[in-house]
């Protein structure tokens, strides 16, 4: 995995349009799933996944991999969630409205509708801290080594929030969904 | 399972895409990325580029090669045979003996040096002269006029932009083996002392020498007549003559700072006097330094050749303004010496007008 990923860092860097076709393949579901757990709008997710590809485009030539290429994106993609978050441009109501669509739309993942949308609300409850590490951990497949490293955290409170974040969703969809 | 692989379940199953088949927004964003991706390794390339040159231009000894490389260009890479005296069957003989009559030429003309591409790599002092607009085609081109003047003291050369800004400026003396390139534009100048082999060299150099050369290196052909300046000209033209001219230098050096292809020269007679009125020459380069690294098309017209005219000595050696920096040679270096020998290559076929007559003369003063 790492090898192919220097592999194709290193053609992404002479700029070989098939290296960024299969990074992108190779890691668009992982970052999709990530920003769809933390914005909870698809266009958002989207968009966002659009901006971190252009930007990792954009250091072309010159992009030195530190760790995993996934972690890096998948931080890239929480990151930009977060300013999206807190940018607070997208109204609420409208926020609520697309998650409510997003919840109903049960054809867009392998779970019915009334399952998804008590784990997307239940989701929507968490703290930012806690989603940030539930989703990295769980939808982007890092460990919680590499995102305290990419966070520039320690390993001990990825691993609390991902605890106490688990935790609620438990308490919040216990009744809910069959535990 | 316990909960936490429940939960975990549950939450890839609500957020993962179902599969991994494309979306519409996939050739959005990868068209996005990839055209982001080839505009930023251009751009990088370019930054590594100029940070070469940054570098080159830091180094003492490179820089002194890479600027003499550049100014001496004008000198080298546009001065073809020139008024190579083109040997032809019925009027080498009277050319010859036209051109040893006189003592001094003064010519004026154009160099014209057409890019495939225009040149992103160049010292930032000659930025000023790759800020207009390519070519509809993509290619660039830069137009310089140029002044020349030789006489059996010296050679000295002026090279002016399209503007009529002078770009560069050099004069050797003959005597002194002194070369000096001014390069108004930077404010700075390079000073070299012609290493005694390439004086020799240069004083081997004679008419009969350099006919003799193009016969066995060059295949050369009549060409016109043509109208020229009023005269019906007979022309000769040479090809072939591009590795002849650097013969005896390092290929690797001259590879790197003159990788010349191909080279056409033509010179016009006028039937009448036997001289040259005016003189052509067309040579392509592949990527060196003086192409700033771009495949190129440098051509070069003298069509105003003025015999017997004075000629300022002080010419030969320029003086140097007091704010002009100095881009030192490191002594007795290859380089330097592939330097003097490039202007040596440069001033050649006009030299071997008059040094064979500077030489007579010597011996006429000395036995006198």
């Amino acid at each position: 995995m790492r090898l192919e990923d220097r592999w194709l860092v290193r053609r992404f860097n002479a700029g070989d349009a098939g290296a960024l076709r299969r990074i992108y393949e190779k890691y668009k579901s992982d970052l999709l799933s990530v920003a769809r757990a933390l914005l909870n709008d698809a266009s958002a997710a989207e968009d966002v996944l659009h901006d971190v590809v252009v930007s990792f485009a954009s250091q072309a030539g010159r992009f030195v991999l530190r760790g995993s290429l996934k972690g890096y994106l998948a931080i890239c993609v929480a990151n930009r969630a977060r300013n999206v978050n807190r940018q607070g441009a997208r109204l609420e109501l409208s926020k609520r409205a697309e998650s409510r669509r997003m919840q109903a739309d049960a054809s867009e993942s392998a779970l019915d509708g009334e399952r998804r949308s008590a784990v997307v609300a239940a989701m929507e409850q968490l703290p930012e801290a806690q989603r940030r590490a539930v989703a990295l951990h769980v939808l982007g497949g890092l460990r919680f080594r590499e995102i305290a490293q990419q966070s520039d955290e320690s390993i001990n409170t990825v691993q609390s929030r991902y605890r106490y974040g688990l935790k609620k969703l438990r308490s919040l969809l216990n009744g809910q969904v069959d535990l | 399972m316990n909960h936490a692989k429940k939960i975990r379940e549950l939450l890839l199953r609500a957020y993962r895409p179902d599969g991994d088949r494309p979306e519409p927004m996939d050739e959005r964003i990868l068209s996005d990325a990839n055209a982001t991706m080839k505009r930023a390794v251009t751009d990088h390339q370019d930054r590594r580029r100029v940070d070469l040159w940054r570098r080159i231009m830091k180094s003492p000894y490179t820089r002194t090669a890479a600027m003499l490389a550049i100014a001496l260009a004008a000198l080298s890479f546009l001065f073809p045979p020139r008024n190579g005296i083109v040997p032809a069957s019925v009027a080498l003989a009277d050319v010859q003996k036209a051109v040893q009559a006189k003592e001094t030429v003064y010519a004026t003309g154009t160099r014209t040096i057409t890019f495939v591409e225009k040149p992103t790599f160049y010292p930032p002092v000659m930025a000023g002269l790759f800020e207009k607009e390519s070519n509809e085609d993509g290619s660039f081109t830069l137009e310089f006029k140029a002044e020349s003047f030789l006489s059996p003291a010296g050679f000295a050369h002026k090279v002016y932009s399209e503007d009529g800004e002078l770009v560069l400026q050099a004069g050797i003396h003959n005597e002194t083996g002194a070369a000096i390139v001014l390069l108004p534009t930077a404010k700075a100048y390079v000073r070299s002392q012609m290493l005694e082999a390439y004086q020799e060299r240069m004083a081997g150099f004679t008419i009969q020498g350099f006919v003799d050369m193009l016969y066995r290196t060059g295949e050369y052909r009549e060409v016109g007549p043509k109208r020229i300046q009023g005269v019906d000209a007979a022309g000769f033209e040479v090809s072939g003559w591009e590795e002849r001219i650097l013969e005896g230098f390092s290929p690797t050096i001259i590879k790197l700072l003159f990788n010349l292809e191909a080279g056409t020269g033509r010179v016009w007679i006028d039937p009448q006097t036997n001289l040259p009125v005016q003189t052509e020459g067309e040579v392509k380069l592949k990527p060196c330094v003086v192409s700033f690294f771009k495949n190129a098309d440098a051509k070069q017209v003298d069509d105003n050749l003025q015999w017997d005219v004075e000629i300022d000595e002080k010419l030969f050696s320029p003086e140097i303004p007091e704010d002009y920096q100095e881009l030192k040679i490191p002594s007795g270096t290859t380089v330097g010496a592939v330097a003097s020998g490039v202007v040596l290559a440069g001033a050649a076929p006009w030299c071997v007008f008059f040094v064979r007559r500077s030489h007579r003369r010597a011996r006429v003063r000395s036995t006198g």
